[in-house]
Order: C-alpha cells, then sequence, then structure tokens
C-alpha cells in the first residue's frame, strides 16, 4: 500500500460525491478544451481561407473591410456596385496578376420561405479559389449552373440533371457540383458573370473584385495605386484578417467570461469536496499523526486526492469534447458574426497540454486551504475519548 | 534493566475560555523496559492527558519527559513525528480503523507514512498471529469489536515499537471479547515489549507490574 492507493480508497469512500465533482471539473475542462480548441481552430481556418484564396487585395465600393472581405469570401449584398470599366482599370494595373469580379445576389421566394443566393462568377474565381473542387464540368453556356454541395443535396440534383429555380422562374443544366467546403459557398448558386448581370439586370457591374499581386513585396504601392481610382476602396488580407479578428473579439470575450464562470464554478466545486472530505476527517487526520503521519504527509495525501479528481476529471471533459466537438462548433458558429471555411475546433497537444496543466492547477489550489488545514490537525483530536 | 520512560515533574496546563485547567501537576515517574504499567483515576483526574505526554502527541507545559533516553520535549513537530513512528504504538478505545480499508490494509497503513515498506509484509504475520488470518480482506464493517481491537493492536505493533501505549483498550468491547484482548497484552508484555495502559477497568489493572492512580492531575499512590 502506498500513499497514491490510500487516495484513491479515500475517493472511494463517497463515490456519488467523488463521481459528481469529477464530473464538474470534466464540464469546466470540456469548456477549456473546447474554447482552446477554437482559439487555434478559428484563427487557423481564418488565416487558410484568406491564404487559401489566393487574394492579396480586395477591392469593392466604399465600406467596412469586413463587408468586402465577407463579400468575396462568403457573398453577400450591398446596393453599391463596381463597374466593369473600373474592374478592367483594376485589372490592368501595375502590379496586379490576377483580378476576378463578382456579382452576388440573394432572392427570397414569393412565400417568403426561402432565399437562394447567386454568386456571378468567371473562370478567373478558380484562380483565386484553389481550394474549390467541381465534380463535373465549368460552365459550359448561360444556360450552365454549378450548386454548392448544400443546395445540391436539397435540391437532390446530380450532375447533369436539369434544375428550375422558382426564384427565378428558369431551367438550368446542373453542369458541375461543388465539393463540400463547409463554409458558405455550400448554399450557393454560381452562374456565369454575365448570366447573373443579366438576369438580375446589373449589366457592366460587379460587387467586388478580387485581386492576385505578381509581387507580394509590392502590396502596399499597388494598394495605393488602385485607391486613385474613384468610388473604389482596397483592403489588404491582413487588414480583413485583423478586422475580422477584432470584430470577433466580443464574441471571443463572451466565451471566455464563460469559461472564467465554468472554471470558478469547478474551482469551487473542488474546494467544497475537499474541504468537506477533510472536515470529515479530522480524528482520522488526528490518528494518522499519531501513527507516523508528518503534515507534510497529510498535505500530499489531500494533493494526491484533488489531483485524482481533477486527472480523471479533465480526461472525461477531454473524451466529451472530443465526442462533442462537431455539437460545440455548431453551437459556437450561431454567436459568430463572421466563420471563416473549414473546421473551427482543432485541438493540438498544446491545447491539450494546457488544459491539463490549468485544470490541474486551478484544482491543486482549491486544494490548498483544505490540505492546510489537514495538517494544522493535532493528534491530541485522536486520543481524546469523548 | 534500562529506564525506558521517564518523567520529571511535569505539569500540563491548558486554558478552556477564561479558565485556566491544571491537567497535570508535577508528575513524575519512570518505566524500565519490558515493564507494564497501569494508570487508574476517576474521569477528568488527567490518564488521558498523562498518556498523550508519554505517546509525544502533547508536550508538556512544564517539567521533562525522557523517552528512550531522548529529551522529546526538546525536539521539533517533525522529529517528533518520527520519533513517535518508531518507538510508539497506540491503542484506542474506538479502535480509527479507516472504514475503506480492509483489515490487512488498515494495519500496514503506518508503514506508508514511515516508509518501512519491509514492515508492510510483517502486517499479514501480525494479523494471522493475532486469529485474524482469515479475516485479512474484510473491512472494518465486517468485524466483531474484539476483532477490530485486534487489527488495531496489530497495526500498533506493525513499525516494531518499544513502547505499546492503550487508552481504554477494553472499554468498548464486550467482556469475551476484553479477556482476548487481556490475553494479548499479558503475551506482548512477556515477549519483552513495554506496555503503558489507561483504564478504568481493575481487572485488567490488576495484571500490571505497577498501578498508578491518578487523581486531579497527581499520582497518589503506585501499587
Amino acid at each position: 500500500m502506498n500513499i497514491f492507493s490510500l487516495a484513491g480508497k479515500n475517493l472511494a469512500r463517497h463515490r456519488i460525491r467523488t463521481i459528481l465533482t469529477m464530473l464538474g471539473v470534466g464540464i469546466a475542462a470540456a469548456t477549456l478544451f473546447s474554447i482552446l480548441s477554437f482559439e487555434v481552430g478559428y484563427d487557423q481556418a481564418l488565416k487558410e481561407e484568406i491564404e487559401g484564396s489566393g487574394i492579396h487585395l480586395f477591392v469593392s465600393t466604399e465600406g467596412c473591410p469586413l463587408e468586402a472581405a465577407s463579400l468575396i469570401l462568403h457573398g453577400g449584398e450591398i446596393p453599391k456596385f463596381l463597374t466593369m470599366e473600373r474592374f478592367r482599370q483594376v485589372k490592368s494595373a501595375e502590379g496586379v496578376k490576377e483580378a476576378a469580379g463578382f456579382l452576388i445576389f440573394s432572392l427570397t421566394s414569393p412565400e417568403g420561405d426561402k432565399v437562394d443566393l447567386f454568386y456571378g462568377i468567371t473562370d478567373e474565381a478558380l484562380k483565386l479559389k484553389p481550394n474549390w473542387k467541381v465534380q463535373g464540368t465549368w460552365f459550359r453556356d448561360e444556360n450552365s449552373i454549378i450548386l454548392g454541395s448544400e443546395v445540391a443535396k436539397v435540391e437532390k440534383r446530380e450532375v447533369g440533371d436539369k434544375i428550375y429555380i422558382e426564384t427565378l422562374d428558369l431551367d438550368f443544366e446542373v453542369v458541375g457540383i461543388l465539393e463540400q467546403t463547409y463554409g458558405q459557398d455550400d448554399g450557393f448558386y454560381f452562374l456565369p458573370l454575365e448570366t447573373a448581370q443579366k438576369l438580375f439586370k446589373k449589366e457592366n457591374k460587379l460587387t467586388a473584385v478580387g485581386v492576385q499581386l505578381a509581387d507580394l513585396f509590392q502590396l502596399q504601392s499597388v494598394k495605393d495605386r488602385l485607391e486613385t481610382l474613384p468610388d473604389v476602396y482596397v483592403v489588404t488580407a491582413e487588414q480583413i484578417n485583423q478586422e475580422i479578428m477584432r470584430f470577433i473579439g466580443g464574441s471571443k470575450a463572451l466565451m471566455y467570461s464563460m469559461l472564467l464562470i465554468a472554471l470558478a464554478l469547478s474551482t469551487l466545486g473542488v474546494l467544497n469536496t475537499v474541504l468537506m472530505a477533510t472536515l470529515e476527517r479530522q480524528q482520522e487526520f488526528g490518528y494518522m499523526r499519531c501513527i507516523g503521519a508528518g503534515k507534510k504527509d497529510l498535505i500530499i495525501l489531500i494533493l494526491v486526492e484533488t489531483a485524482a479528481v481533477c486527472l480523471i476529471g479533465w480526461a472525461i471533459g477531454v473524451v466529451g469534447g472530443f465526442v462533442f466537438s462537431s455539437f460545440a462548433e455548431n453551437w459556437i458558429r450561431q454567436f459568430l458574426a463572421y466563420v471563416p471555411a473549414g473546421h473551427l475546433l482543432r485541438p493540438n497537444t498544446q491545447v491539450v497540454s494546457t488544459s491539463l496543466a490549468l485544470t490541474m492547477a486551478l484544482g491543486l489550489m482549491a486544494a490548498i486551504y483544505p490540505a492546510f488545514k489537514a495538517s494544522r490537525v493535532s493528534p491530541v483530536e485522536a486520543i481524546r475519548n469523548d | 534493566m534500562t529506564k525506558i520512560i521517564e518523567l520529571l515533574n511535569v505539569g500540563k496546563n491548558y486554558r478552556r475560555g477564561n479558565e485556566e485547567i491544571h491537567a497535570l501537576s508535577d508528575v513524575s515517574l519512570e518505566a524500565r523496559t519490558g515493564q507494564f504499567l497501569a494508570i487508574v483515576g476517576p474521569s477528568g483526574s488527567g490518564k488521558t492527558t498523562l498518556l498523550q505526554q508519554i505517546g509525544c502527541v502533547d508536550l508538556p507545559t512544564s517539567g521533562r519527559i525522557l523517552i528512550d533516553g531522548e529529551d522529546v520535549t526538546k525536539l521539533s513537530d517533525s522529529q517528533l513525528t518520527h520519533f513517535r513512528s518508531r518507538t510508539i504504538g497506540f491503542v484506542f478505545q474506538r479502535f480509527f480503523l479507516l472504514p475503506t480499508l480492509t483489515a490487512l490494509e488498515n494495519v500496514k497503513l503506518p508503514c506508508v507514512f514511515t516508509k518501512h515498506n519491509a514492515h508492510q509484509t510483517k502486517a499479514d504475520e501480525l494479523l494471522k498471529h493475532l486469529g485474524l488470518g482469515d479475516r485479512l480482506h474484510h473491512r472494518p464493517s465486517q468485524l466483531s469489536g474484539g476483532e477490530m481491537q485486534r487489527v488495531a493492536i496489530a497495526r500498533a505493533l506493525v513499525n516494531q515499537p518499544r513502547i505499546l501505549l492503550a487508552d481504554e483498550p477494553t472499554g468498548n468491547l464486550d467482556s469475551s471479547s476484553a479477556h482476548s484482548i487481556i490475553s494479548i497484552f499479558r503475551e506482548l508484555n512477556e515477549s519483552g515489549l513495554t506496555v503503558l495502559m489507561v483504564t478504568h477497568n481493575m481487572e485488567l489493572a490488576s495484571m500490571a507490574q505497577q498501578i498508578l492512580y491518578l487523581k486531579d492531575g497527581r499520582i497518589t499512590k503506585v501499587e
């Protein structure tokens, strides 16, 4: 027998209480694990999305950078448009390697129960969206349509099928289906740019332009050059990244507040359990002092008991965090104003080790007072017969 | 035989509210190795307080206590803990067995703190010697009072102490179990162990070589 098996036997004395405390720690650990995974995952997903787009500069009509990012990366509708002439000026500007124009529109069904999102694009979009994988072919004619994976699933359409779009009152041929991107692109109908401009009566108009540079070192000079064009607003990918991070800062603060509450409750739960278990065993500790336990031994015993509760609670939390990660991800998505494509929760070894270290540190902190109290028990207490 | 316990003018005072209690006053006594001493006296006479001083779990207000030649009043808390664990074994009226541990584990418990792993192997042997060979893996709730006290005795002996202190060891037992415990104490004493026992039970006290009568914190008679 050793101090660890003794601690284990002590914990087994009040099984329900021990299990409930472990579950409390587990919930806090799962929250911690999920939020740390989100912290890593969101930043990575955003970086990947912006880097993956191959777009170095975003050009739109005047507005905020977030609007520009949202427009090009996910779609969106604002009642201001760039002209094709402006697009050509952007494309031919010195230092611009590639540029792609987008027209984005939404239509609500007459019953008001469905909103169709349309994305008018050209072949150049493929160069700026290298992550896209299209099953089937690219647009063959003005009646071709490419469906986002979610749209294809809802409409039960496959490559080669015809599709009637009620909001447009038109038939199209599904020439391609975009493989799942886990982003908003999955919910779009993609049309040839000219078709979209004609259908929405926005000939010669674009919602935004994505720009790829020949040389990234020329970023500032190209930006300055493009900004001399009238009614043009230019932002860099980095600015967008920063703006988005600033924009979701409030949501992150809310999540961290929830985390703090969960950790505080869990710490108080541990303190309550350990303190109760300590106060119940005053005489026992006194007796242990009589048979050779030093103050240090009793402190170690309490800390080992607490560490075991926290370790098992943490393991429950991490396993729970993994198992329910998709649920947690969907839940977190609801609170965010901007959600990049790809997984938002990306646990790694650092997340696992940080959550373990924090759980153990808080748990052991909660055990300091009870452990100190146990060590102060006088052995005289054990010998009293009253 | 050498002196193993020596108390010189020991006094112990403590406060209860505003009142100063003189639990022990000018107590001097000595015991030699292998001796069996009984301390008797009415409730509140200071028997348990005296046992606490000899057991090094409390320090006197005045006087000196020498155990096995060591002046324990000069030892620090950690030195006292160490000294206690290797010199003194305790048996109490209320057994103090941990409910989640088996009889065998309860006996091994002191070794967890003293780190004497070699002594852990003695636990099994001790329990068998005390007639609990078939109760090794029983929990206290599955044992009778007499059996629990025998487990407590085995636990007191596992670190091979030089002195066994017992505080009303038969106080919670029926007469048959009490006789069995008395026999064990006698046998342990005959094997050379110094035994000092606090009791109300005169039958138990009568088997001691020396009986100290305590009243109002003073030794009034020695037989």
